[in-house]
């Protein structure tokens, strides 16, 4: 187990998903700490360390809406995996629509998992246990620190 | 080019019977021509033996004879003799004893030969004319025989009647054919033609121009000479004196008396029908160029008037066939028909333009409506299910949270309130699916329908064990298809059959069998049947005919099958006895493998 809790980057345009996904994490045997944007364009400008969020610390991992106003899930997937020093950040797609396309989409941008946020409280909490289990207990993450920088 | 061929033909045809026609007749008129000249020939000698004759006969009545003057007779025959011209060879008065009064005798000198009798004197008392003539005190004319000189002569003579009654003297004159010749040579017969006199008998007594081997012969058996002893005149075509096919024309130089010698002329047939035949060369020489510039003129008009515009008639057709609407015949045709086709094919291009346009308004409208409706389908499963996602976790949170503060008819309103939200979910979800079946981009290919069957049958697996379910099948056909959407018509199919059971432990049988250009396979079940009335009414969608309580279902399986059958371009329908089974039929055209 980690001394240090894992940092997730939460970019959710809706408050009720992101109160669904805090309250899903909550019981969670893995420390974390949960950082939130509302759109695509912070979201990105949190990664970049640029404007409000200059301070902001590199993510071990990005929980990713698709459907966001003004910067879409898409188009950051697309910014987060072209870019060298992102690159290496496991993206987690979490979205309602199972929608081929978007499934496909995601995928060829890049996105490490694709999840489809599932009717009723109960099936929403089995789909963050699983994402816990796997991602922030059996894999492991990149090292922090250690950004290697080359072309994939 | 054969059309214009086929046009000119009759017209050469005609021209060439027409020329036939011309040399025939001009055959015909070779015919007559010969036949004239042999009638004119024989005329002519007619008249001069009758002329002969009636000199004689007045000789006969003269007095110098009568009274046997022979001094005055020698004079005055010399005089007729010479006068007479070459008809006449001799001429000859003897005593009624036969003796000798006076002989004018022309060169030749062979008219009567001198008979001499035992005492050396020159009599003619044996002299058939003499006889004849002393006999029946009448005119007589003998006929022609040949001479010892080999000259063709015949003896005309008269009684001299004295005043009792008596034979006083006989007057003779011998006759030739010189006139004859004479005319023949005034107007000779043409290269290789000939005349010739011949004697009833069938011997030959002369030919002219030339003496021919043949005269003095006798010919009594070629078909000419019995042609001739038949009819006073008349012509043939036959082989000549010569062996030759020659044109015959001949006349009986005394027509009524069988008895007369006949005048005939020869022509070689191939001068005699030279006139003929030029016409003949003339006429297919004419023929010739007629029908060469007619071809030509033909050609040249008929490509210019007829062939182009069909040619371009024909091109616009291909280039529509290809689809370029927008084709139209250049220029008017000279040809009224022509000019009547063309415009009634540029309106038929305008009116396939028009309706091309039309069509690709409404495929453009049709693809719109396409992509609006893919537009729902993601709004369906993202949008609308956002809110209701909200609803359900929300209500699931709100239950646990605050578990024992809500009383039991709280708690229900809540469950009505979750159900809801989740067969909400679920309508929205059938609607995405059905709304994708027709737009999927699967392409369709050769598809085992057992195979299809099986799949479904596997994902079945768990409710036909509950049922105890029994699926026999027949041998199946493969068919390009989908076989997705086969094996979900199938599974729906299949389904229903358990789902909608009888009494008794469902059984169905698939079978297919083949009508025309398309397989018809059936789904037979013996469950609990369809009233006639609801028949078409199951493929309808969200169409139940039992409460959800009854069974479990969103009333679309059946839209799904009726939209994968029709999107393979078949059929489907159901027959059905209500308490005895249900058959759902559908059917599979035939169809290329690709793009459905």
């Amino acid at each position: 187990m980690n001394a240090m809790p894992v940092r997730i980057l939460l970019m959710e345009d809706d408050p009720g998903d992101v109160e669904l996904i805090l309250e899903a994490l909550r019981g969670s045997r893995v420390a974390l700490s949960v950082e939130r944007v509302g759109d695509g364009e912070e979201g990105m400008r949190y990664l970049r360390r640029q404007g409000e969020h200059a301070a902001a610390i590199r993510p071990d991992l990005i929980l990713l809406d698709l459907n966001m106003p003004r910067m879409d899930g898409r188009e950051v997937l697309l910014e987060v995996k072209r870019d060298a020093g992102l690159r290496s950040i496991p993206v987690l797609v979490l979205t309602t629509s199972d929608a081929e396309t978007d499934i496909a989409a995601s995928y060829g941008l890049g996105a490490n998992c694709y999840l489809q946020k599932p009717l009723g409280m109960d099936a929403f909490s089995r789909v963050l246990k699983g994402v816990e289990d796997f991602w922030l207990s059996l894999a492991k993450l990149p090292p922090r620190g250690v950004v290697w920088e080359g072309r994939p | 080019m054969g059309l214009v061929l086929l046009a000119v033909l009759p017209a050469l045809a005609l021209a060439l019977h027409h020329g036939l026609e011309q040399g025939a007749k001009a055959r015909a008129e070779a015919g007559i021509a010969v036949n004239n000249r042999a009638q004119a020939l024989a005329a002519g000698e007619e008249g001069r033996l009758a002329a002969a004759m009636r000199l004689v006969e007045s000789l006969a009545a003269a007095t110098v004879v009568r009274v046997v003057d022979p001094k005055g007779c020698i004079l005055l025959f010399s005089e007729l003799l010479r006068q007479s011209g070459p008809g006449m060879a001799n001429i000859l008065a003897v005593s009624a004893g036969g003796e000798r009064i006076a002989e004018a005798r022309d060169a030749a000198g062979d008219g009567f030969p001198p008979g001499r009798t035992p005492i050396q004197t020159v009599s003619f008392a044996d002299r058939d004319w003499f006889k004849q003539a002393v006999a029946t005190k009448t005119c007589h004319a003998g006929p022609f025989v040949t001479s010892q000189g080999g000259r063709p002569l015949a003896v005309a003579a008269c009684p001299s009647l004295g005043w009792d009654g008596e034979v006083k003297a006989v007057v003779a004159a011998v006759l030739t054919l010189d006139a004859l010749a004479e005319a023949v040579t005034a107007a000779p017969p043409p290269p290789g033609g000939i005349v010739g006199v011949l004697a009833p008998s069938g011997i030959l007594l002369a030919t002219f121009p030339e003496k021919l081997p043949a005269v003095g012969r006798q010919l009594a058996a070629s078909p000419l000479v019995r042609a001739m002893a038949d009819k006073a005149f008349g012509g043939m075509e036959t082989a000549g004196l010569d062996g030759e096919g020659k044109l015959v024309g001949w006349a009986r130089i005394v027509p009524q008396r069988p008895g007369s010698p006949v005048v005939f002329v020869e022509r070689p047939l191939a001068e005699a029908y030279a006139a003929s035949r030029t016409l003949l060369w003339d006429h297919l020489a004419w023929l010739a160029v007629v029908g060469i510039v007619g071809l030509g003129a033909a050609r040249f008009f008929g490509a210019r008037l007829l062939v182009r515009p069909i040619v371009a008639l024909v091109e616009g057709a291909e280039a529509i066939g290809r689809g370029d609407f927008a084709t139209r015949t250049a220029g008017a045709p000279r040809i009224r028909e022509l000019h009547r086709l063309g415009r009634a094919f540029d309106a038929m291009a305008g009116e396939l333009e028009e309706r091309g346009r039309v069509l690709a308004e409404k495929t453009a409208a049709l693809e719109n409506s396409n992509k609006d409706l893919e537009q729902f389908a993601y709004v369906a499963s993202h949008d609308l299910q956002e809110p209701l996602r909200k609803i359900t976790s929300f209500a699931d949170l709100l239950g646990k949270r605050c578990a024992g503060q809500l009383d039991e008819t709280g708690e229900r309103y809540m469950a009505y309130m979750v159900d809801g939200a989740r067969r909400m979910s679920q309508l929205i979800n059938h609607l995405l699916t059905y709304s994708r079946l027709g737009t999927s981009r699967a392409a369709f290919a050769e598809t085992e329908l057992g195979q299809a069957l099986d799949v479904a049958l596997d994902n079945l697996e768990l409710p036909l064990a509950e049922a105890g379910a029994s699926v026999t099948r027949d041998a199946l056909p493969a068919v390009v298809a989908d076989a997705t959407q086969l094996a979900q018509l199938f599974q729906n199919l299949v389904g229903n059959a358990v789902k909608y059971r009888g009494d008794a432990p469902p059984a169905v049988h698939v079978a297919a069998r083949r009508e025309d250009d398309a397989w018809v396979v059936s789904v037979a079940d013996n469950g609990m049947g369809i009233a006639p009335r609801h028949f078409d009414r199951v493929f309808r969608m969200f169409q139940r005919l039992t409460t959800a309580k009854e069974h479990a279902g969103a009333g679309i399986g059946l839209a799904f099958c009726k939209r994968i059958v029709e999107r393979h371009g078949g059929r489907i329908w159901v027959e059905s006895v209500e308490g005895e089974g249900s058959t759902f039929f559908f059917t599979l055209p035939d169809r290329e493998a690709g793009a459905p």
